[in-house]
């Protein structure tokens, strides 16, 4: 994708500044316009018979208090398609050495790995963090027939599509479709998903809604708040061209909000490590702002930055020059994020990606062409460290030279949604379109996802519903309504008294809640689940059949 | 030129699969759309002679905007007779000049390091033929803005078929049959290479007929699944015996042209819309016309209405289109005229209602600055970020085209415009060449002592469709300097109250009475109320 750069002129200051300031003033908040919304429309809205403050007190409040526990993705694209060969390099390979006469980086040269493998010499801060665990490796990823075209692959990795379709939104857009399923409704005063640099903005784009927002670069939520204003989306003509005005206005409005959010939390946030070589490491300048923005809580749940540069068809090096420095780079800026997250990096999984691999045999102009398989990273506290998948083989490669790959792409986006985020098998193949089978690399695996849904009167107790369907032989949902906010939890013990499954659901407010629970591991047979809540346990039976 | 009748088939070397990508997927796009235009008159030409507005509306729905010159040429003309000039003079236009490598085909038979060059040279070809149909929409007209609608009408994806002579082949029927006879455009269009390649009817024969071609040659390019009355048009048995009458045809990727081959075609009978003839290609082209004209004609009506007038389409307006078009034989010039001259088309409902399209963003800030044709770079450029924006020239989503209207516009899209708009603004002068000095010497005369009054007006007037009375402005700086030697002049105090306000955010705290249009040093601060301009919401709509 073509990156704009704009340099960051200081014209406009003067010139929108004092609009934005006397905006302020007169502008309505979020909060009345859902209020305004709500009345106006009704039960299209689904509020029943709950007053409107309350149902906004309470769904923001639930936002709100469900953000700093959340699980956050950080989505690391190395655009271009990075070397895999050259990054875990196959020391003992004579295929790789003769295929690679100057490009090759000698064992010497690389940080051992284990007797087969070694890191690239630039990655000794990342070969540290594999070494406490906290780095795994999926070896040759790749899917079915790759496509060797940056754009196409691209479109590909960020659709989470195979080769023989083609999906216009993204993965993670779907992702956080599912997870907010009343986005539209309930607008939030945050982007649930963030991309920073020029990159396309697919990934976040869900079936019908943009999930968050795309900043071309670090600098830019500075200016949209700084030339940003709220404008009035109500008083506007009742034509045809008052109604597109309005449209375009609420989200110029939800632009604004969105970053006001963002640099709010900027400010907040506070880096704590020094990034070395900020000028010149843009994956280490957008990272540590991104840390910024999960120190200062902002909420959202996805965020995509990018490196460029990686589509290296000459002059690649080997243990120093272009790929070299590549490498440093990721090496430093992943490194230094999650020390500079400290103890919220429990909160945090990075991970790479790239459009593709590069081919076995270097070309002509001392560099690779596009390729197919390659390793994968992920990193922070909540992985599994270590090696999993399978090299490709080298000898046994395709008509056009190309490995052969062991793990699809979307095995690994199954097992973030599944794992990292708590989606239920059937949740994951909404998003992914069918079911991959999940890769170990997530230490502690998430709880199944709550939805939160509209809510009605208030009870006096805590009711505990009967789970839907049941019985039930894939996935059933139970439900529950607090009556306030308190700690809950859900075990569920077959009927010999044994606790088959135990859900901390922590601090949950006032409202109904649902828990998706997913059937496998659970023979067929009567369970009895239980709900503790406000020092009162209810308890109910499903049954599981097969 | 792309129909060829002797010699063998070349088909496509399997190791190139890689080059090729599937289809884009059809999702149902649920838009609620707003209820219809209010009938403030039908398909009767407007009487009125056109008021700067109606210019403004004309040159933005009909070409893609309109430089000053050309604004001053058309104000107070009679819609009618300024209409038919266009047309007459777009209908008239010659194509332009075919590509140098328009007949440099693939060395099938070479060593494959020349193959792959011929597959890597590919993307610099596309590049230029994007570049120069840009190119034509800057310096084009109505057959332009045409083009791009029918490119989202008979969507194809390059990314399928790759090979760009066959995206030259596709914008060459697009162009030749724009404003022309919509049977023929149909006909030639299903023979297009690209087209038998994107709804495989080059893969379609008498063994195993493919549904595709036929069934998308109803549903989307000509009559859609149900008239107006909501009664179904086709059933499926009459598209699988379409798709028996359209074998036959097959690509020839020797040189990308046609090829009829007897074997392939299926010329037993068939039955189709209750009609049995042993139907081919052309036959078949011919009998959904005889068979179904009313709905053909409503269908194509309907979408001529929504993509140059409203987005919910009055019936009465697309009932009187649809006539026409029937009374004149299937040709789309006679039924844009009588539409662009119509007093329906200028009323109050639907100005300013669409929301502009990346290309219509893009092509219309060049046009509006004075018709600025960008350096190669700068086209390229354009080109991407267009794509980045969510249009990809020639590479529509799927098969239905871009869901264009309001999905164009998100918290993702929005500051991403605004980004590129400063971009093309000043980031890029040397790419884009865009003053707002030179347009406002256009607009206003430099020696007009009250020129610091009249410049941010007719800027805001010319770059934005939008009745000024209607908007809200709060200038952050009052005027300053020395008002008492110099107050603003009684005339514009009394003048309407946006005329004051613009002038104040226009000049930023600059003394009134210093700036003129021929003093030096003023292309920054036009810079910056061009940017303020154009960040307008607004500033989205045309």
């Amino acid at each position: 994708m073509s990156a704009v750069n704009i340099k960051d002129g200081r014209f406009g200051s003067c010139l929108e500044h004092g609009s934005a300031h006397t905006q302020d003033h007169k502008a309505w908040s979020r909060r009345d316009f859902l209020a305004g919304l709500g009345l106006a429309a009704g039960s299209t809205l689904m509020l029943g018979r709950t007053p409107v403050h309350a149902f906004t007190q309470t769904s923001l409040l639930n936002e709100l208090g469900s953000m700093s526990s959340e699980r956050i993705l950080v989505l690391v694209q190395l655009e271009g398609g990075n070397d895999g060969l050259n990054t875990i390099v196959p020391i003992e390979n004579d295929h790789y050495y003769r295929a690679r006469p100057t490009v090759a980086i000698q064992k010497a040269a690389t940080l051992p790995l284990n007797s087969e493998l070694g890191f690239h010499p630039s990655m000794g801060r990342l070969r540290a963090t594999y070494d406490n665990g906290e780095m795994a490796i999926i070896q040759g990823v790749g899917y079915e027939d790759a496509s060797l075209s940056h754009f196409r692959g691209t479109d590909i990795w960020m659709s989470g599509s195979d080769r023989n379709s083609h999906i216009v939104s993204g993965w993670t857009g779907r992702h956080l479709e599912v997870n907010y399923p009343n986005f539209d409704k309930i607008p939030l005063d945050y982007p649930l998903a963030v991309q920073i640099g020029g990159i396309s903005s697919r990934l976040i784009d869900g079936n019908k809604h943009t999930m968050g927002m795309a900043l071309s670069n670090t600098s830019v939520f500075d200016r949209l708040v700084r030339e940003g204003r709220y404008y009035d989306e109500r008083n506007v003509p009742s034509t045809g061209y008052g109604r597109e005005m309005a449209y375009v206005r609420r989200v110029a409005n939800d632009t604004y909000r969105y970053g006001i959010a963002v640099k709010s939390a900027a400010d907040r946030g506070i880096n704590e490590v020094t990034y070395p070589n900020i000028n010149g490491n843009g994956l280490a300048r957008r990272l540590s702002i991104v840390a910024r923005l999960i120190k200062g809580e902002l909420g959202a749940r996805v965020y995509h930055v990018g490196l460029a540069g990686f589509d290296t068809h000459g002059s690649q090096g080997a243990a120093s020059g272009r790929h070299s420095q590549l490498l440093r780079y990721l090496s430093d800026a992943v490194t230094s994020f999650l020390a500079d997250l400290g103890s919220l990096s429990k909160q945090v999984l990075v991970m790479t990606f790239s459009e593709f691999g590069r081919r076995v045999e270097q070309n002509g102009s001392d560099g690779t062409d596009h390729g197919t398989a390659a390793p994968l990273f992920l990193f922070g506290p909540g992985v599994n460290g270590g090696l999993f998948g399978q090299a490709p083989s080298l000898n046994d490669l395709d008509p056009y030279g190309n490995m052969h790959h062991h793990v699809d792409f979307r095995a690994v986006y199954a097992t973030v949604l599944q794992h990292w985020f708590g989606f239920t098998t059937t949740a994951s193949e909404t998003v992914l379109g069918r079911s991959f089978e999940p890769v170990n690399f997530v230490r502690e695996p998430a709880n199944p996802v709550i939805t939160r849904t509209e809510q009605h009167q208030l009870p006096e107790q805590p009711i505990l519903h009967q789970n839907y369907p049941n019985p039930f032989r894939t996935e059933t949902t139970i439900s529950f309504t607090l009556n306030k906010t308190v700690d809950a939890n859900l075990q569920i013990y077959d009927l010999s008294g044994r606790q088959v499954r135990s859900l901390a659901l922590g601090v949950r407010t006032a409202g109904t809640h649902e828990v998706r629970i997913d059937a496998a591991g659970l023979a067929s047979g009567t369970y009895l689940y239980r709900l503790v809540a406000d020092r009162q346990a209810l308890s109910r039976k499903m049954s599981v059949i097969r | 030129m792309i129909l060829k009748d002797s010699g063998p088939i070349l088909e496509i070397p399997e190791e190139y699969r890689h080059y090729f990508a599937p289809r884009g997927k059809r999702t149902a796009v649920a838009t609620e759309l707003p209820p219809p235009a209010g009938l403030s008159g039908g398909l009767e030409p407007l009487s009125a002679p056109l008021t700067k507005r109606q210019v403004d509306h004309l040159l933005r729905r009909a070409e893609f905007g309109g430089t000053p010159e050309r604004r001053a040429e058309l104000l107070g003309q009679e819609a009618s007779g300024a209409v038919s000039r266009m047309i007459n003079g777009e209908r008239t236009k010659p194509v332009p000049p075919p590509p140098s490598w328009r007949a440099t085909y693939p060395p099938w038979n070479r060593p494959a390091a020349e193959r792959q060059k011929y597959f890597d040279i590919q993307e610099d070809w596309f590049d230029e033929l994007i570049a120069s149909w840009i190119k034509q929409m800057v310096r084009g007209g109505l057959r332009e803005k045409m083009m791009l609608f029918w490119t989202d009408h008979f969507a194809t994806e390059r990314a399928t078929y790759f090979f760009t002579i066959m995206a030259w082949q596709y914008l060459t029927v697009i162009n030749e049959f724009a404003l022309g006879n919509f049977r023929d455009f149909v006909l030639q269009m299903g023979l297009s290479p690209p087209m038998l390649v994107y709804l495989d009817g080059r893969l379609s024969t008498l063994e195993s007929p493919n549904e595709n071609y036929s069934r998308e040659l109803l549903e989307l390019f000509t009559m859609g699944q149900f008239d107006k009355d909501g009664q179904p048009n086709y059933t499926q048995d009459d598209i699988v015996e379409m798709s028996r009458a359209l074998t036959g045809y097959t690509v020839d990727y020797g040189d990308f042209t046609a090829r009829y081959a007897l074997q392939r075609a299926d010329t037993a009978e068939k039955t189709i819309m209750g009609r049995t003839d042993r139907y081919n290609f052309g036959a078949v082209h011919q009998l959904i016309f005889d068979a179904r004209p009313q709905q053909i004609a409503d269908f194509i009506a309907r979408k001529l209405y929504k993509a140059f007038v409203y987005v919910t389409p009055n019936e009465e307006v697309v009932g009187q289109m649809a006539d026409l078009i029937i009374l004149r034989n299937f040709e789309i010039y006679p039924v844009m005229e009588a539409l662009l001259k119509s007093s329906h088309f200028y009323s109050e409902e639907v100005m300013g209602t669409e929301i502009k399209s990346p290309v219509a963003l893009y092509v219309g800030l060049f046009k509006d600055m004075g018709e600025k044709v960008p350096t190669e770079r700068g086209l390229t450029l354009a080109r991407w970020h267009m794509g980045d924006l969510s249009q990809r020239l020639l590479n529509p989503p799927n098969v239905a085209g871009w869901p264009g209207y309001r999905s164009w516009i998100s918290t993702s899209t929005l500051p991403d415009r605004w980004e590129k708009q400063e971009f093309l603004l000043h980031g890029a002068v040397q790419e884009y060449h865009l003053s707002a000095v030179e347009v406002a010497r256009k607009l206003v005369d430099p020696e007009d002592p009250l020129a610091v009054f009249k410049v941010p007006v007719a800027l805001a007037e010319h770059f934005l469709n939008v009745p000024l009375e209607d908007m809200e402005f709060d200038s952050p700086r009052d005027f300053s300097g020395d008002l008492h030697t110099f107050p603003i002049p009684e005339e514009i105090l009394n003048g309407p109250s946006y005329v004051v306000e613009l002038t104040k955010i226009f000049l930023g705290g600059f003394p009134w009475y210093v700036w003129s249009l021929n003093r030096q040093g003023i292309a920054f601060g036009m810079l910056l109320y061009m940017k303020w301009l154009t960040k307008l919401p607004e500033f989205q709509l045309s």
